[in-house]
C-alpha cells in the first residue's frame, strides 16, 4: 500500500466527517429545536467553560455535550470519530507547557546534564487546556452535526452576518466535496500508472504529490471562475443579500436554553 | 425592431494567459430558432457562449442581445431573460441543496415569495426531480445533476437559453430526457442555444449549425447542408454522423438517392428501397 492509497483514505475518511446531511435530520432534541436556540445556548455553553478553570468541572461539563448528542441520536462513534482528532492535535501543542510552568516538580527525567521536570501547575494547565478544548469542539460540532450546514448558513444569513461571510462557508463546504473527489481522481489516475509499489516516502512520490496539488490549485482557480461566472448569470451581486426568515422560537425552545444556561450560570458560581 | 435575438460582428476575445479563443466571428440568430455552435473540444465554443451571454466581455467587436449591447451596464438587465447552463453541472450548482440553487436565480431577481414558488415547483414538476428537492447537489448523480442545472435556469423563464454540451457525459435515457426537454422549450417559443461536439445528437437538437473550429467560423447552415458536408467537418476538425457516413457510402455505390442525417429518415428511405425490391 503506497501513499496515494493511504491518501485516498485519509481524504475518504475526512469526507465522511465533513458531510453532515444525514445526522441534522434525525427526530432527536436539538434537531427539534429553533436552529437559534440551540446556537446561542452552545454559544453560552463555550463561553461559560473559558470561564471555569477547575478541571473536574470542566470534565463534569464534557459530559453534557455526549449526551445532548445521544439525545439528539447522534451515534457516538461518529460522534467521537469527529472530535477526538482536535483535542489529541492540542494536547500535542501543549504539551511544552507541563515544562515550562513553574511549580511543585511531580515527575522528572535526566538526560545527562539536562533535566525535564513535570510540574503540578505545568500539569494541571496541560489537563485544564485539552479538556476545554474537548469540549468545546465537542459542543460545536454537536451544534454542527444537529443542525445541518445549510440551516446553519440561513441562521447566520438571519442574524445579519455579512452576506460574503456567509458565501464564503458555503462554497467552501460545497466545493470542499468537489475538490475531494477530484484528488481522489488523480490519485487514482497516478495509481493506474504506478508498477512499484513502495511503503516508504520518498522524493519521486513528495515530487508527484507536489503535482497534484498544484494541478488541483490550477483547477480550483479555473473552476472557481466558472462558479463566480455562474453566479453571476443568475443574479448574483457581492453586495446583496437574500433575506432569510427563521422560524419563530416555541416554549420548548426557551425551556431548553435556559434550563441549560441556568445549569452552567450555577457551576460558574460555585 | 428586428426579429434577431443575437448580433456577434466581428468579436475577437482573448484569456489573461493570451490564448485567442475567439478569433473574429461574426454571426446572428433568430427569435425562436434552435441553433448548435459545433465545434470540436478547444474550438472556442464555450468561450462563445460566455461572450453572447455577457459573462465574458470581447476584447474587440460588438454583441447585441435583445437589441441592447451586452456590457457591464446592461448585463443586469439582460439576464433575466438569458438563461446559462454551464457545461460541468458542479460549476452551476453552487449552493447547499437543490431547491436553494433553482430559487438563487428568481431570489436574486427579487421576484414576490409566492412567484418563487410557484415558479420552483413548476419546474421541479416539469424535470421531474421533485424527489430531489432538499438533496445536496453532491449527493447527485451526473444525470440529475444535469438536470437540476438546467432548471436552475429555466425558472428564470427565460426568452433565450444557452446550454453548453447539453448531452455530454450523459447516459442514454438521460440524454433522451434532456434532448425532449429542449425541444419541448423550443416549441414553447424559448430560442435554444447550445454548443456541442456531437455530431450524432445534432440533428434532434438544431436546426441550424455553426461549425467554429480555433476560434474561427468555419461555415454555417441549415442542419442537413451542414452534416452532409463532410469536407466542412474534417477541415474543423469533426466528422459526419455514422447514418450520413454509411448512405453516402451507399449512394456513391448506386444503392440509395438520398443521405438522410437521422435514423428515422434512414429507416423511411430503407423501406421504401426494401419495399420496392420485394416482388
Amino acid at each position: 500500500m503506497g501513499i496515494p492509497t493511504s491518501l485516498r483514505d485519509i481524504l475518504e475518511g475526512a469526507e465522511s466527517l465533513v458531510e453532515i446531511e444525514d445526522l441534522s435530520g434525525k427526530h432527536g432534541l436539538l434537531q427539534s429545536l429553533n436552529p437559534l436556540a440551540t446556537l446561542v445556548t452552545i454559544v453560552f455553553m463555550i463561553v461559560s467553560s473559558l470561564l471555569i478553570s477547575s478541571l473536574s468541572f470542566l470534565a463534569l461539563l464534557c459530559v453534557i455535550p455526549f449526551a445532548l448528542a445521544a439525545l439528539s441520536k447522534i451515534p457516538m462513534k461518529n460522534f467521537l470519530l469527529r472530535i477526538f482528532w482536535i483535542p489529541v492535535f492540542a494536547a500535542v501543542i501543549s504539551l511544552p507547557v507541563l515544562f515550562l510552568t513553574p511549580g511543585q516538580a511531580v515527575l522528572s527525567a535526566n538526560f545527562g546534564s539536562w533535566a525535564m521536570i513535570v510540574t503540578s501547575q505545568g500539569l494541571q494547565r496541560f489537563l485544564v487546556f485539552s479538556v476545554r478544548v474537548l469540549f468545546c469542539v465537542a459542543s460545536l460540532s454537536l451544534l454542527i452535526l444537529s443542525t445541518g450546514f445549510d440551516k446553519l448558513m440561513k441562521l447566520l444569513s438571519s442574524l445579519r452576518v455579512p452576506a460574503v461571510v456567509v458565501q464564503m462557508f458555503s462554497l467552501t463546504y460545497r466545493y470542499f466535496f468537489v475538490s475531494v473527489h477530484e484528488v481522489q481522481s488523480m490519485l487514482l489516475a497516478k495509481e493506474a500508472r504506478t508498477y512499484v509499489t513502495r511503503r516508504t516516502i520518498n522524493y519521486s512520490m513528495l515530487k508527484d504529490l507536489g503535482s497534484i496539488l498544484a494541478a488541483l490549485f490550477i483547477r480550483t482557480f479555473e473552476r472557481s471562475e466558472r462558479v463566480y461566472m455562474a453566479m453571476k448569470s443568475r443574479g448574483f451581486e457581492i453586495e446583496k443579500s437574500n433575506k432569510v426568515a427563521m422560524p419563530s422560537l416555541r416554549l420548548r425552545d426557551f425551556v431548553f436554553a435556559t434550563s441549560t444556561m441556568m445549569v452552567f450560570g450555577l457551576i460558574i458560581l460555585f | 425592431m428586428s426579429d434577431s435575438i443575437i448580433k456577434v460582428r466581428d468579436v475577437q476575445f482573448s484569456y489573461p494567459a493570451g490564448v485567442a479563443a475567439i478569433k473574429g466571428v461574426s454571426l446572428e440568430i433568430q427569435r425562436g430558432e434552435r441553433v448548435a455552435i459545433l465545434g470540436p473540444n478547444g474550438s472556442g465554443k464555450s468561450t462563445l457562449i460566455l461572450l453572447i451571454a455577457g459573462l465574458l466581455s470581447p476584447q474587440n467587436g460588438e454583441i447585441t442581445v435583445f437589441d441592447e449591447k451586452t456590457t457591464s451596464k446592461t448585463f443586469q438587465k439582460l439576464r433575466s431573460r438569458i438563461g446559462v447552463v454551464f457545461q460541468d453541472p458542479d460549476d452551476q450548482l453552487f449552493t447547499q441543496s437543490v431547491i436553494e440553487d433553482i430559487e438563487y436565480g428568481p431570489k436574486n431577481l427579487r421576484l414576490p415569495e409566492e412567484d418563487i414558488k410557484r415558479r420552483s415547483s413548476h419546474v421541479l414538476a416539469k424535470m421531474g426531480i421533485d424527489h430531489l428537492k432538499d438533496r445536496p447537489p453532491h449527493r447527485l448523480s451526473f444525470g440529475e445533476k444535469k438536470k437540476v442545472s438546467l432548471a436552475t435556469a429555466l425558472v428564470l423563464e427565460p426568452e433565450l437559453l444557452m446550454f453548453d454540451e447539453p448531452t455530454s457525459n450523459l447516459d442514454l435515457v438521460s440524454r433522451r430526457g434532456l434532448i425532449d426537454t429542449l425541444n419541448e422549450l423550443n416549441r414553447a417559443g424559448t430560442t435554444t442555444v447550445i454548443s456541442t461536439h456531437d455530431v450524432e445528437a445534432l440533428p434532434e437538437l438544431a436546426d441550424r449549425v455553426i461549425v467554429i473550429n480555433h476560434g474561427t467560423m468555419f461555415g454555417e447552415g441549415e442542419i442537413h447542408m451542414i452534416l452532409q458536408n463532410s469536407k466542412l467537418l474534417k477541415s474543423a476538425g469533426l466528422e459526419s454522423p455514422a447514418i450520413v457516413r454509411l448512405f453516402t457510402e451507399l449512394k456513391s455505390k448506386g444503392l440509395v438517392e438520398t443521405v438522410p442525417i437521422t435514423i428515422n429518415d434512414a429507416q423511411k428511405d430503407l423501406t421504401k428501397i426494401l419495399s420496392k425490391r420485394q416482388p
